[in-house]
């Protein structure tokens, strides 16, 4: 049994699908998140592999800040994705809003509407960033 | 259609393009904009730094002679950088880790009282 | 004929970034298209009165990550002008390098994009994998991969040493032999072919009535590039528009793959003419004044529109960037359409939402 666990546990870690949503930056994390999947970084090794359903995914990358028009469709996505689920945070403007803070439209980062689960700071972050923090996350799915 | 499974055979059997990234890490160029360090020993707190950051992300209080940096809305422009008078802040090629709390995200620092000359 | 109306986005595979397009579809055919806005809109041009002059560099470099460097550039000519101060020669050609090189990620990053459009999942990576020896170059002489941040008003920050320069030409010898050989891939692959030619044709008189910019506009005939009228470095350098006929999706892929080897021919030819001396004219002054710069960005002509008072908040900034000039011709491209071509006419257009709505 517990040898059943701790397949299911390896398993589990190793064939996640993710999603990235770009929000209201400049969509520089968006490009490096696609960097991270193509062949120089590769997030399939680690068997991650893009979707573009919120109801198949379980990792969510959120690049960009939060403002009065998207916090609904954020939300609704969110909403969408069955737990368990990692939320990174990918950039500056997710973390706070970054450069952008001050703008009338801008709420503050994705961390106002979504429980984000880890925090990868950049601008734009590095693939090799993105990689990290989503491995870093990777605990979440171990229970 | 030959043409795209050529470049695809070349692929195949040429050198692998993949970065292993964690396993095997690539040194960061020298001239990496990805962190900043900060030398508390040099730094007169005149708040140029604070006064030239476009996000707000450097607090420096006189009172208390602290300096913070908010990692997580700094945008890593180096403006503070260029404008320090007295060179306490550099960029450093390894980028900032990953976190999981928002709370962790300041640097912090206590400026030592220097003597008078 | 049943009619009903299929809303795609603000979440879709194929669209990097959030935008709605409402598509009314008789049968499987678009009969009429509504975009819908303000998912990415920030009101960064009100950043003004909270930020100095200065440190709006930073944010127009930050309006668009795909064409950050040329963003940043234009803001700070137009600062320029305002001080009546010129950057010293060797800056004028670093920033041409610069932006050039963005230039060629960014098209690198359309031509990747369009090919997952069409459903050709290897030639996207193929292209992503030649678009990262660019961010490699980039990010060794610049220090970051995407918001270079070499702009300042009165030149650049960064200096391009021998080494850097000889490791741009190395670069740029490799991206233009592993381009040369995906060629015949674009151009004469059967499925390709069928893919995009007589997709999304835009007429030449119509493109010119719709005022389109940019790629779009070469594709359907018309040459014309504000790189012509000479700023900065570009006066020195000659070089001719890359202009294609046939208006349809095949046509602007191919302006764009033959715009990277202009970008390349440019870069070769502005880092031999690399003068020494000093990178940056430094000023006191505030800002007065108004003024009206355009530059030529990847995906058009942008146009900065600048009013300041002699103090260190501007009074105004206005921007109009070229990716909202094309938004019309979209709209205009859309009806007539089969419904499984309208990602790819869409993502043909380069639709970059982040600048359309600032
Ligand atoms: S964090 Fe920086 S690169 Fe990322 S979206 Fe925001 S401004 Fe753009
Ligand atoms: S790098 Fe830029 S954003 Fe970060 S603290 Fe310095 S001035 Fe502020
Ligand atoms: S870091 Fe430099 S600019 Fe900032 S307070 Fe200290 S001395 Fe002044």
């Amino acid at each position: 049994m517990g040898m059943m666990k701790h397949l299911m546990v390896r398993s589990r870690r190793r064939s996640l699908w993710m999603m990235h949503f770009c929000l209201g930056g400049c969509n520089g994390c968006s490009i490096e998140i696609m960097a991270a999947l193509t062949p120089m970084y590769d997030l399939e090794r680690f068997g991650i592999l893009n979707t573009g359903n919120p109801k198949h995914t379980d990792v969510l990358l959120v690049g960009g800040s939060v403002n009065h028009r998207n916090r609904r469709t954020l939300k609704n996505l969110i909403d969408q994705i069955p737990a368990p689920r990692l939320i990174v945070a990918v950039g500056t403007c997710a973390l706070t809003g970054g450069i952008f803070n001050e703008a009338y439209n801008i709420i503050g980062g994705a961390n106002r509407v979504v429980d984000v689960d880890v925090y990868v700071p950049g601008c734009p972050p590095k693939p090799e960033a993105v990689i990290d923090g989503i491995l870093s996350g990777l605990d979440k799915f171990e229970q | 259609m030959t043409s795209m499974l050529k470049i695809l055979l070349k692929n195949g059997t040429g050198r692998y393009a993949t970065r292993l990234y964690p396993a095997e890490a690539r040194e960061p160029f020298a001239k990496n904009r990805a962190d900043l360090s900060f030398d508390p020993g040099c730094c007169r707190l005149c708040k140029t730094c604070s006064r030239k950051c476009p996000t707000g992300a450097i607090e420096v209080d006189k009172e208390n002679r602290t300096w913070k940096r908010d990692v997580f809305s700094c945008v890593f422009c180096g403006d503070c950088i260029e404008a320090c008078p007295k060179s306490c802040l550099s960029f450093v090629a390894r980028p900032p880790l990953p976190q999981k709390h928002h709370q962790q995200a300041v640097v912090y620092a206590t400026v030592p009282e220097r003597s008078k000359k | 004929m049943t009619v009903s109306v299929i809303p795609v986005g603000p979440q879709h595979p194929v669209f990097l970034e959030p935008f709605q397009l409402k598509l009314v579809v008789e049968d499987e055919v678009v009969s009429e298209a509504l975009p819908r806005f303000g998912y990415v809109h920030r009101g960064l041009e009100a950043l003004v009165v909270s930020k100095d002059f200065r440190q709006m560099t930073r944010v127009a470099e930050r309006i668009c990550g795909i064409c950050s460097a040329i963003h940043g550039m234009t803001y700070c000519r137009a600062i320029e002008k305002l001080l009546g101060i010129t950057p010293p020669p060797r800056a004028q050609m670093l920033r041409l390098v610069w932006s050039e090189l963005h230039r060629m990620h960014s098209h690198l990053l359309w031509l990747g994009l369009f090919a997952e459009a069409m459903g050709f999942e290897s030639l996207f990576m193929q292209i992503f994998r030649i678009r990262e020896t660019v961010m490699d170059i980039l990010e060794q002489t610049t220090g970051n991969r995407v918001i270079i941040s070499v702009n300042v008003i009165g030149g650049v920050r960064r200096d391009l040493d021998a080494e850097g320069a000889d490791g741009i030409r190395r670069a740029l010898k490799k991206v233009a032999g592993d381009l040369e050989r995906i060629r015949p891939v674009l151009v004469d692959d059967y499925s390709v072919r069928k893919r995009t030619e007589e997709k999304g044709i835009l007429a030449k008189e119509r493109a010119y009535e719709l005022g389109a910019v940019g790629p779009v506009l070469r594709a359907s005939g018309i040459s014309q590039d504000i790189r012509r009228t000479g700023y900065g470095a570009y006066g020195e350098l000659d070089f001719e528009p890359v202009v294609e006929s046939g208006g349809d999706c095949q046509a602007r892929c191919k302006v764009r793959y033959r715009e990277l080897f202009q970008s390349m021919d440019l870069i070769r030819s502005g880092l031999d003419r690399l003068s020494d001396g000093e990178i940056q004219t430094k000023s006191k002054e505030k800002p007065e004044g108004e003024i009206l710069v355009r530059s030529e960005q990847p995906r058009g002509e942008v146009v900065y529109y600048i009013r300041a008072d002699g103090s260190k908040h501007l009074q105004r900034l206005r921007i109009r960037t070229p990716t909202f000039a094309n938004m019309a011709a979209l709209m205009d491209l859309l009806p007539g359409l089969d419904l499984a071509d309208v990602p790819l006419v869409t993502l043909s257009l380069d639709p970059c939402i982040a600048c359309t709505e600032r």
